[in-house]
């Protein structure tokens, strides 16, 4: 499984402190997909798609909006959907209390994401399908009572050292539509919109995403992103043409060192895809990565064109706890979700495997009876 | 009133019908008035365009004085890019500068070549807008083959980053036609700065070779520029004096 991100155009990073934005460019928009116009800060009544014909619209995963249809409630999707053009998000939702910790100063009526570790679980959750009701019930509860304590904590854009300052000074190019943002040039994620000003509406909320702990660390860290601009060598060049030549030769030379080892994790050719959703020819995909310990693993979710192209796409960076969890996960998955059949494929007892996923902060997969058998076992230290 | 007054009550007035606040435009100094034009939303610019254009020409012609069109053949890399928006206390200011500038620079020159980091050509409508190629701006301005370029920018060269140093210091030690006959035959380059870097007190340089200064009125562009030639040795001690000198009696001829 491999994408292209044909059809955008790597430009120059843009560096501050140490974070890295990489823009990326497209000569024209992917037509008939647009951003939904609950997204816009400003209430936009009509969104301008040119020649005016029926279009896609899509509505980011974990967007928080109050969706009107006689609920005033603020509410969270749940996942990214394709609408038919503009038209109200039915389920799923996640209603939303508001603390005092999600707001932020914004606006009483700005529209943000979801910033809770929630969203990453949740994510990971979408990702993994399985029994759809146990998720319900997970989800349920983990809105009212919180996760377990034992997951590990996402971070906030904002607390990201130099984030928020790199998002504002960069500037934007025209025609842009995407960005990947490094820190301490680590990829922390990759983000398409399908036009530029859908990409100039959304820009300065990646501020508001979630980024994992090593992101965190680097950005805690501190350490100037380095300098990877190659300077131009005076031999050889005798008149302004061969300096105009020079410059355009080293800046394909960085798009195409970007393409292939900066950006070249981000997707996992072992890694697994799961098309979630057609609408008029766009196809709305996720994917997971191969869970290879100690690699980088990226899931994300993509909207392709007809073409196959990418029109949207996000990213996150698990987490190494993330990844191990996601890997127990895959393994389960493989194995149709039966404890001894993974037991025996992973080389563990039963009660093992059961402990595992209760220490991983998946127990309530398992029936509360036979949770209990397994701690009682091992309490007891006699084997299976 | 004072002038700023009147200038800061102009649109206030305008929707009160209050005409006896209306600020003669052709009597402002040249930056404030293009604070004031960048000030304007785009729509009220293009249908105040003659006025507008007129007061900044007739602006630019009142600093450049007796010097008007004795400068040959001058290029410009103006930077319209979103860091010209400069700070919130004084918005658009380094954009304000460089559209002072363009108006100073074509009363000055006998030709004028402008160019603008975004590409664009009509200067009455700018705004702080996309990435800041000054790399290729620069080359673009010495191929018209000027005899001073002078570029007005915080110097954030970023797409792609370093390339102006590149640019610069290529052609000054293997391009320029002037080089090696004697240092003050080659192209006088001067690099005027709007913003001031607080972290270093001193002003972001694009290229050690290339003299470069803090710029806040664009008033101050043609002693500058005079300066920058007298460290090029294009002119001695005695035309800077003289230079100067004219300033300074310029400058109490006006107070006084």
């Amino acid at each position: 499984m491999s994408f292209e991100l044909e059809g955008l155009e790597t430009r120059p990073a843009q560096v501050w402190g140490s974070v890295r934005l990489v823009p990326l460019v497209r000569d024209e928009p992917v037509p008939h997909l647009r951003l939904h116009r609950k997204a816009y800060e400003e209430p936009v009544s009509v969104v301008d798609v040119g020649d005016g014909t029926a279009y896609v619209s899509f509505v980011p995963h974990a967007f928080v909006a109050t969706w009107n249809d006689g609920d005033q409630t603020p509410a969270a999707s749940y996942g990214t959907r394709l609408l038919e053009r503009d038209t109200a998000v039915a389920s799923p939702r996640m209603p939303v209390r508001f603390t005092r910790r999600m707001a932020r100063k914004a606006g009483k009526d700005r529209l943000r994401f979801l910033p809770l570790h929630l969203v990453v679980e949740g994510y990971l959750a979408l990702h993994f399908g399985g029994p759809e009701i146990l998720w319900e019930e997970w989800s349920r509860r983990a809105v009212t009572r919180g996760l377990s304590p034992r997951c590990e904590e996402s971070y906030l854009g904002l607390r990201v050292h130099g984030l928020e300052d790199a998002l504002r000074i960069f500037e934007i190019h025209p025609g842009q539509c995407g960005v990947l943002v490094y820190v301490a040039d680590a990829l922390a994620g990759a983000f398409v919109t399908p036009h530029p000003d859908d990409y100039r509406a959304l820009h300065a909320t990646l501020v508001e995403d979630l980024f994992g702990e090593l992101i965190y660390t680097y950005g805690l860290l501190g350490a100037p992103a380095g300098d990877l601009s190659a300077g131009i060598d005076g031999a050889g060049i005798t008149s302004l043409h061969d300096l105009r030549a020079a410059a355009a030769r080293r800046r394909e030379e960085w798009a195409a060192f970007h393409d292939e080892v900066m950006a070249g994790d981000l997707f996992d050719e072992d890694g697994s895809r799961q098309t979630v959703q057609h609408l008029h020819g766009f196809e709305l995909a996720r994917f997971l990565p191969s869970f290879g310990l100690r690699k980088e693993n990226h899931i994300g979710e993509t909207v392709t064109g007809a073409d196959g192209r990418i029109a949207y796409l996000k990213t996150y960076r698990l987490s190494d706890s993330q990844v191990r969890r996601g890997h127990l996960l895959t393994r389960l998955a493989a194995h149709e979700w039966r404890l001894d059949a993974t037991a025996a494929a992973l080389g563990i007892t039963e009660a093992a495997l059961a402990l595992r996923l209760e220490r991983a902060g998946f127990g309530h997969l398992l029936r509360q009876d036979v949770l209990d058998h397994y701690r009682a076992q091992a309490r007891r230290g006699t084997p299976a | 009133m004072t002038r700023l007054e009147r200038l800061r009550l102009q649109e206030n007035a305008r929707e009160a019908g209050a005409a006896a606040v209306a600020a003669d435009l052709t009597a402002m100094p040249l930056t404030r008035l293009a604070s004031y034009v960048l000030a304007l939303p785009l729509d009220d610019r293009a249908a105040r365009r003659a006025e507008l254009t007129g007061a900044l020409r007739a602006a630019g012609r009142r600093v450049a004085g007796a010097a008007r069109g004795s400068w040959g053949r001058v290029a410009a890399v103006l930077d319209d890019s979103h860091s010209s928006i400069g700070s919130g206390q004084k918005r658009r200011r380094p954009l304000a500068v460089a559209l002072a500038a363009h108006y100073l620079l074509e009363a000055l020159a006998k030709e004028y070549a402008p160019l603008w980091t975004s590409g664009r050509t009509d200067e009455l409508l700018v705004y702080p807008f996309g990435p800041t190629p000054l790399g290729e701006r620069i080359i673009d301005a010495l191929e018209t083959r000027p005899d001073r370029l002078v570029i007005v920018s915080d110097g954030f060269d970023n797409a792609p980053p370093g390339l102006a140093a590149d640019v610069l210091r290529i052609w000054r030690t293997r391009l320029d036609p002037g080089h090696r006959l004697a240092p003050g035959q080659r192209v006088l380059i001067a690099h005027l700065n709007p913003v001031y870097d607080a972290d270093d007190f001193d002003v972001r340089r694009l290229s050690p070779g290339v003299p470069t200064a803090g710029i806040r009125d664009a008033e101050d562009l043609p002693t500058l520029v005079e300066l920058a030639r007298f460290a090029e040795r294009q002119v001695g001690l005695a035309g800077l004096r003289a230079h100067l000198d004219d300033r300074t009696a310029r400058f109490l001829g006006e107070r006084a």
